[in-house]
């Protein structure tokens, strides 16, 4: 092979270019590939023939040669990267990314069981541990531990299911784990009770025969009324953010002061809506100050020990929150429901 | 407890409107529910008196009125009996419209021009008559009568508490208006004319149970003429909720409504005899009661008697034979006190929740009778034109003491957290009709009225009550435990439910409670814990399993049109005993179609997908692989059923739901439930393992084909690898099952990949090899397998 000048080198990379540009596969362009830059290619031996050429225009071919050398090599790469990209998309066709994508089944927890949860762990933050009690229970721990004597009026403000040749009926609130705490304990006392309770009642849209309460109390030598709002404004303040609260004298057995707590509707702020019955206000819970006949039937002296206690139904919390106007969806578990949460 | 607006004004001064008074009386306790109008609105009705009544020219039956209206006279058409001149009548002029919405206007009644209309009771929408006009008793003629008559007025409902049987009377919850005001009460003044003759001489009073019946006071009033109650006094007992039937029955309700005391009226003459005695009933004694049911009674019931027969059922309701008729010229008043306990069983048990049993089974005020009494007597006299004889026949032998309470002012603010002074506290019970002495500790007389005020902690609800709630500071001072503890159970519970619902598996709450019929017929054979008193059948045990509920949810679910349920729950089931049984279970159910998707042509739920979440849920929550043994199902539930065992253990049981079951809940696919004791699971789960170490050497995979025996369990063969213990085997997994004739008669042809890998080095082939002939060459010799080399 004849040694190059430097303007041979120039015609030579325009020919070849011209050969790469109308080369339309990339076989052919391989062939292009060992023409030129090859083993033996063109510019491969005409590089290897440098030594022959003076020393003084040794460099300045020799640089040229390079240049041209990977210069052609890139361009060969570059197309050969074309041509097997517009032939990959050929071959695979037409392509429907708006497909629906593999389904992956995924359940759903229950709302009463999530706002159970929900409220459980805010309490469980603020110091309150968890305890149980059965749900078939005696007649002393749901009603005489609590101060309700017997033949009481204040009995008739839940009605009981009763159990067939025993004295045992269904609880009828979650307060019976009250008095089968402090039995076993001695204080400081810091509780929350979860739990189904009952009451013999009717089914329709607003009533359930059974349904999900939690009760909290807190017995220690110096605890006040004030306490028990300040952890009741911490809840409210942690589960419905920024609501306004009320809390109004009323009555239960087992605490003296007793009240209501109500907080400014979630749905309208307080103005009236069909939700809050066009009061502004929801019920939320019954609370008090745990009253002394419950210590000393446990055998605390209420002259020592103080303590409130708080329940509330969490279906209704619920109901309130999804703005669920029948509590027998809870129950019925239609998926269509169930799903939503 | 229901009154008005305007009848509490009477008893107490206050200025603030019916709207805010609920809010007010809410605030301190009494729940108002509701405040509406108590009558129409009857604008254009005007007071009329009726100057001339003529006869209709052409109808019998019509009277042609002039009706004047001071100024103005009206002719008016009217067909009601009872219309006569002199009388005050309600005048409905043309133009104005009723409650019922008749608009009157200017009528030619056959022949005679009539403007305007005269009205009866029932068309204002002011009672129930309908037989006449309305004759009024009072009212300036021409004026409104909606203003003559006060019936702009709010009917204000209460519900109470069970404690506060004091304020199921107007004076209760006039004094709760008067505690919040600072004002007192206005009772009404009694004065009463009685004649010469002493009650004593005719009617004497014993009873037999003091215990039940610590008080017995009565009057006698004669020579009264039975008629219709004044306006006034309906007016009230409408306002209450009552029916006025007569003026001495309306007398009789009218002071309950006053003084939250029941009173009972005798017809003296058909009394029976001059003696009134308390006794016990007698076993199956019987009683004709006011509604004319013949009761049997029982000794726990107490009865005013004659002497020998009875005439009431105490406290609950009186007897037909001596009840107040049309005909009833004397009367005996009663106003007793009744036990509450035996009150209220006897009204439970015969269901007879009258307006008496409701207040005397909350607790009366055991010294309110006598007022009561000269109450009630002065009204009938006023109204029925009777001679009340003198005194009040009283059997009270020990007169009650109002109780005495000490109050510490300084445990007042420490209950309720809130600074308030010993004066104020004094101020607060004073104005509950409470004589407070003051000192270090305040001493507190309790007015008898009050029964549900017992000892100290009863009068720090009353200051509270008073100062308000809401003024009491809301403390956070992170007072008690401050660490949180969470229990083990609740947080296995929130893993179970993260990978369940995960898993695809949505969470159900199903009927704790259910039919006995379908658990039996399902093969969950009793006993069960039954309820005494059920709703109805179809809920008249606690569940021994969550199964039967939970597929019924299941069925339904698919039969609405989910073709795919996957369903979890976690509740209680319950066994009867002494003590009962109730224990956690965890229920599984599963059914599905082939998915309807465009790549998952696949196929519907089978046993092993129930299998898989089962392994899922021993692995995660045991660490140790469940096995499923067959169990002998009687035909019912359970097409295939099995035993789950771990740790040696039985901890529940899982199966296929028979077709007879599956047609029964309308699934349209195969069902597959399982139920796991929660709380025996639980128990082997334990704590967290520890991290284990893993090889970070590469590994070499190995793979074998074996045949084996159709009937070979594959958990047989799985076992066998595991208890080979081959050091070098990290894991293992049966990749392929062939069952077709290419593996021959009876045979099966099972594919699996081993992988070994080294916890010291990289392992050589041949390392690999050996260790894979050994454990291939185990299984071989142990069952007799056919090894398929390549
Ligand atoms: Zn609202």
């Amino acid at each position: 092979m004849a040694l190059l000048s430097e303007g041979e080198i120039g015609q030579l990379v325009l020919a070849a270019e011209k050969e790469i540009e109308s080369a339309s596969t990339p076989e052919e362009l391989s062939t292009l590939k060992i023409k030129y830059v090859g083993r033996s290619g063109i510019l491969t031996l005409a590089l290897r023939g440098l030594k022959d050429i003076s020393p003084e225009d040794r460099p300045k071919v020799g640089q040229a040669l390079n240049s041209a050398k990977v210069s052609l090599e890139e361009k060969i790469d570059a197309r050969t990267s074309e041509l097997e990209a517009a032939a990959r998309k050929t071959a695979r066709g037409f392509f429907d990314h708006t497909l629906p994508g593999t389904p992956y089944f995924l359940g759903h927890p229950h709302p009463l069981v999530q706002v159970n949860r929900e409220i459980v762990r805010i309490f469980n933050f603020m110091g309150f541990e968890t305890a149980t009690g059965p749900e078939i229970e005696t007649d002393y721990y749901n009603f005489e531990a609590l101060n309700f004597p017997k033949d009481h009026p204040a009995r008739d403000m839940w009605d009981t299911f009763y159990l067939q040749d025993s004295e045992l009926l269904l609880r009828t609130h979650t307060s019976p784990v009250q008095a089968r705490v402090f039995e076993k304990r001695k204080p400081p006392i810091k509780i929350l009770a979860p739990g189904r309770v009952y009451r013999h009642e009717a089914i329709n849209a607003r009533s359930y025969y059974t349904f999900l309460q939690i009760e909290g109390f807190y017995v220690d030598a110096d605890v006040s009324f004030a306490d028990l709002k300040g952890v009741l404004h911490a809840f409210v303040s942690a589960f419905y953010g920024d609501v306004k609260t009320r809390f109004r004298p009323s009555f239960f057995p087992f605490t003296e002061p007793s009240a209501e707590m109500d907080i400014s509707c979630t749905i309208c702020g307080g103005k009236g809506c069909s939700v809050c019955k066009y009061e502004g206000w929801l019920e939320i819970l019954g609370c008090g100050m745990i009253h002394p006949q419950v210590f000393r039937n446990v055998g605390y002296d209420p002259e020592v020990w103080r303590g409130y206690a708080f329940g509330l139904g969490v279906d209704r919390i619920a109901m309130q929150k999804y703005r669920i106007d029948d509590i027998r969806l809870f129950y019925e578990n239609d998926l269509r429901f169930l799903e939503q949460f | 407890m229901q009154t008005s607006y305007k009848w509490l004004l009477e008893w107490v001064d206050f200025s603030f409107p019916p709207q805010e008074l609920a809010e007010r009386l809410l605030g301190i306790g009494l729940a108002v529910e509701t405040v509406e109008p108590l009558f129409p609105k009857l604008d254009g009705v005007l007071v009329g008196r009726v100057e001339l009544v003529e006869k209709h020219p052409e109808a019998d039956r019509l009277s042609v009125c002039t009706v004047s209206l001071g100024l103005e006279k009206k002719r008016v058409v009217c067909g009601a009996p009872n219309v006569e001149s002199g009388q005050k009548v309600a005048y409905a002029p043309a133009g104005s419209k009723l409650p019922n919405g008749a608009q009157i206007g200017f009528a030619n009644i056959r022949g005679v021009e009539s403007a305007g209309m005269i009205c009866s009771e029932f068309e204002l929408g002011l009672g129930a008559d309908k037989e006449g006009i309305m004759v009024l008793d009072s009212g300036v003629v021409g004026k409104r009568l909606a203003d003559e008559l006060g019936l702009e007025d709010w009917k204000i409902s209460v519900e109470l508490t069970p404690n506060r049987p004091d304020c199921l009377s107007v004076a209760g919850i006039a004094r709760e208006i008067a505690a919040l005001v600072g004002g007192k009460l206005k009772r009404p003044k009694i004065s009463l004319k009685e004649a010469e003759e002493p009650a004593s001489r005719f009617v004497s009073v014993e009873t037999a149970e003091r215990e039940l019946c610590p008080r017995y006071a009565a009057r006698l009033v004669r020579k009264l003429k039975i008629g219709p109650s004044p306006f006034w006094l309906k007016k009230k007992l409408i306002a209450a909720g009552m029916r006025p039937i007569n003026n001495v029955v309306d007398v009789t309700n009218l002071v309950m409504l006053e003084f939250g005391h029941p009173l009972h009226a005798f017809d003296f003459q058909r009394f029976g005899s001059q003696k009134v005695r308390v006794r016990r009933a007698k076993e199956g004694e019987k009683l004709v009661t006011l509604d004319g049911v013949e009761r049997s009674l029982t000794s726990e019931d107490l009865l005013i008697t004659n002497g020998q027969a009875g005439t009431a059922l105490a406290g609950v309701m009186g007897g037909r034979d001596s009840e107040i008729s049309d005909g009833t010229s004397q009367v005996l008043l009663e106003a007793a006190y009744f036990d509450p306990r035996t009150i209220r069983r006897t009204r439970k048990r015969l269901g007879l929740a009258t307006e008496s049993a409701i207040r005397f089974e909350k607790g009366t005020d055991i010294n309110v009778p006598p007022l009561a009494l000269d109450r009630s007597a002065q009204l009938l006299s006023e109204l029925a034109g009777g001679e009340v004889l003198s005194g009040i026949v009283d059997a009270y032998p020990k007169p009650k003491e109002p109780t005495k309470l000490t109050l510490r002012p300084l445990l007042v603010s420490q209950i309720l957290g809130a600074e308030i002074s010993s004066p104020e506290v004094s101020d607060y019970l004073s104005r509950l009709e409470m004589s407070v002495t003051p000192g270090k500790e305040l001493s507190v007389i309790v007015p008898t009225f009050r029964v549900d005020i017992k000892e100290e902690a009863d009068l720090v609800e009353e200051v509270a009550r008073l100062y308000g709630y809401d003024r009491i500071p809301s403390l956070q001072r992170g007072s008690g435990p401050l660490a949180p503890r969470f229990s083990f159970f609740e947080a296995a519970a929130d893993r179970l439910r993260e990978l369940l619902v995960g898993s695809g598996f949505s969470e159900a709450v199903t009927s704790p409670l259910g039919n006995p019929k379908v658990f039996a017929k399902a093969g969950f054979a009793g006993p069960y814990a039954a309820l005494a008193n059920p709703l109805s059948e179809e809920l008249s045990v606690l569940r021994p399993t969550l199964l039967v509920s939970l597929a019924d949810v299941a069925g339904r679910n698919q039969a609405g049109g989910n073709p795919s349920v996957r369903m979890f729950e976690l509740s209680k089931t319950f066994r009867p005993g002494s003590p009962p049984e109730e224990g956690w279970r965890l229920g599984l159910v599963f059914s599905s179609a082939a998915a309807l998707h465009w790549r998952e042509k696949g196929r519907s739920a089978d046993f092993y997908d129930l299998a898989g979440i089962l392994e899922k849920l021993f692995a995660r929550f045991l660490h140790q692989p469940v096995r499923l043994t067959p169990r002998e199902s009687l035909p019912g539930f359970f097409e295939r059923e099995f035993e789950l065992i771990a740790g040696g253990q039985v901890l529940g049981l899982s199966g296929e739901l028979s077709p007879e079951w599956t047609k029964e809940l309308h699934f349209k696919k195969p069902c597959f439930l399982a139920e796991i004791d929660w709380e025996l699971f639980l128990k082997l789960a334990g704590p967290e393992k520890a991290y284990h170490p893993f090889s970070r050497f590469p590994a070499v995979e190995r793979d074998a084909a074996l045949v084996a025996p159709l009937e070979l369990l594959v958990s047989d063969i799985l076992d066998e690898i595991r208890n080979a213990k081959e050091s070098l085997l990290e894991s293992f997994e049966l990749f392929d099952l062939y069952t077709g004739p290419q593996a021959g008669e009876g045979k099966k042809s099972l594919a699996l990949s081993f992988r070994y890998r080294s916890a010291e080095k990289t392992l050589t082939d041949a390392e690999a090899d050996a260790a894979h002939e050994r454990l291939v060459g185990r299984l071989v010799s142990r069952f007799g397998l056919v090894w398929r080399r390549q």
